[in-house]
């Protein structure tokens, strides 16, 4: 007695009966069918569809296993038959494989072709019965995905090639520069007036702000080529840790840091201390005029679950009407002799923000510090 | 009794040359320097062969300073051959190059480099570097081959 729902015996008892149920059954079904007499192997019935994947008119066609065993590519040949050999000795062993096709235009179709062997009572593969899937579309995108990740890894390597050029052929001229200038006022002291050791000067500042660039450059350029591997991290500890990290190099100054509990954040260590480090680096020096050097670190939440972080200090702040070429490379609000600068260290930081999904902004006034932003996705999500 | 040689320079950039020579004679840390321009120079010195055919191999630098980027023989390969070979595989190589990709960092030091120092395009600050790293190879260190 059969428990299956009693719509489906009955239509499996229909199409039994019925003709024009299997017909619409495979007039409908977008994969071609074949049903293949194996004690005759030349005789084999293929459906419509069967044809109109490989473009060819079905009714040009006859049903016999040579019409297709031409169309089908060599070495897929090969392997089908070999396949079709082993799934009739062990019917545990599947006939399922991918194989490519001429189409009728020259061009390749990718069919998933798969079937089963009917038996008979001594168990011997008798007929067979099987579909073929058009999965040219997704073949195609991935090798389309594969091709376009070969190149994008040779343009990689190009860059880093690149990168690597500039980073060693670039330096060396500016050592030059900068070291013959310092001979020439070491060894000619006696001949120079003082403007002729001040322009000396200016060309070794020149050179070491050249070198500054590149430097920031290339920081900048290896930033846009490294994975993204997001862990878990404790951006409190982090903050901390950049923090005593700068202040230590500025022993002299009075600060006061008001760091409040800050949430884990998801996204590559490097990069988020990286972005710390500028974000705090810029507050240490923005505020390098005041008697105390007051930074503030603090967190909010945001919308579905994202996190707002933000470093606060009571600097020189800046013009809020200036606040759009903040985050531009090489823009700077402030001048090189108030504050010294390359203008990378914001596109940094928002090139960082960016890879992680964020977004960053700045509220400030003139002489009464700023406020950097940037909110992170929801860590869970 | 030859003098022992203490530093050689293998440095193709002659302003760099320059430079690293001036820093290292300023404090007296100059005098018995062989200075060569190419890696296949640096290779036949120690080795005495080719052009240096002769010398007395017994009378080993020091310390050798090596930049990575050479002409003939790069930097790399020179080291891998010094540490290939039994007699120079202890002799202390200080890297000393232009170059902070990772990469070079790594492979030096795999190669069995001593040191690696990255030339400050500052001259203050590349003066100080090249005699800080000649007053430890050459008075505060202990070298690990005695003269015979």
């Amino acid at each position: 007695m059969s428990t299956e729902h009693y719509l489906k015996n009955e239509l499996y008892g229909r199409a039994a009966r019925d003709s024009a149920i299997f017909d619409l059954l495979q007039s409908a079904c977008t994969d071609g069918i074949w049903y293949w007499d194996l004690e005759k192997p030349e005789h084999q019935w293929m459906s419509p569809r069967f044809w109109e994947l490989l473009g060819y008119d079905p009714a040009s066609r006859q049903h016999r296993t040579s019409e297709w065993q031409g169309l089908m590519q060599r070495d897929d040949l090969h392997m089908v038959l070999e396949n079709f050999d082993q799934h009739c000795a062990d019917p545990n062993r599947p006939f399922d494989q991918y194989v490519r096709y001429t189409h009728q235009d020259g061009s390749t179709v990718w069919l998933r072709c798969r079937g089963v062997a009917i038996r008979d009572a001594a168990g011997r593969p008798i007929r067979m019965l099987g579909t073929h899937t058009d999965v040219t579309a997704l073949k195609q995108a991935e090798e389309d995905s594969q091709r376009l990740a070969t190149q994008l890894a040779a343009a990689n390597r190009e860059l880093e090639a690149f990168s690597y050029s500039v980073s060693h052929d670039l330096r060396a001229p500016l050592r030059a520069v900068d070291g013959f200038s310092q001979m020439l006022v070491e060894d000619c002291a006696g001949q120079l007036d003082d403007d002729g050791r001040r322009m000396l000067g200016l060309i070794r500042e020149g050179a070491q702000r050249m070198s500054r660039l590149i430097d920031d450059l290339l920081a900048f350029s290896r930033l846009g080529r490294q994975q993204i591997e997001p862990v878990a991290i404790d951006m409190h500890a982090l903050a901390r840790e950049v923090f005593d990290e700068l202040a230590a190099r500025e022993p002299g100054r009075e600060l006061r840091l008001d760091l409040q509990p800050l949430p884990p954040a998801r996204g590559t260590p490097a990069m988020l201390r990286q972005l710390w480090a500028n974000l705090i680096g810029n507050a240490l020096k923005f505020t390098k005029g005041r008697a105390v050097g007051e930074i503030g670190i603090a967190a909010r939440e945001g919308e579905d679950g994202a996190q707002i972080y933000s470093v606060k200090d009571n600097g020189a702040g800046f013009d809020m009407r200036h606040a759009g070429r903040l985050f531009g490379m090489f823009q700077r609000l402030h001048s090189e002799e108030d504050f010294p600068g390359t203008g990378v260290g914001l596109a940094l930081v928002q090139r960082i923000v960016q890879r992680h999904a964020g977004l960053v902004w700045a509220e400030a006034e003139v002489g009464r510090g700023a406020t950097f932003f940037f909110m992170l996705p929801n860590p869970k999500s | 009794m030859s003098t022992q040689l203490e530093i050689l320079l293998v440095e193709d950039n002659p302003a760099d040359a320059e430079l690293t020579m001036r820093a290292l004679k300023k404090r007296h840390l100059a005098n018995h320097l062989v200075h060569v321009t190419d890696g296949q120079a640096a290779l036949d010195f120690i080795f005495g062969h080719g052009a240096h055919a002769g010398r007395d191999v017994h009378n080993q630098p020091k310390v050798v300073l090596l930049d990575l980027k050479l002409p003939k023989v790069d930097g790399i390969e020179v080291l891998r051959q010094l540490r290939a070979e039994k007699s120079t595989k202890l002799l202390p190589v200080v890297v000393l190059t232009s170059s902070r990709e990772d990469r070079d960092v790594v492979e030096t030091y795999q190669l069995g480099a001593n040191s690696y120092i990255v030339k400050p395009v500052d001259f203050d600050n590349f003066s100080e570097a090249v005699s800080s790293l000649g007053m430890y190879w050459l008075l505060l260190n202990e070298p690990p081959l005695r003269k015979p």
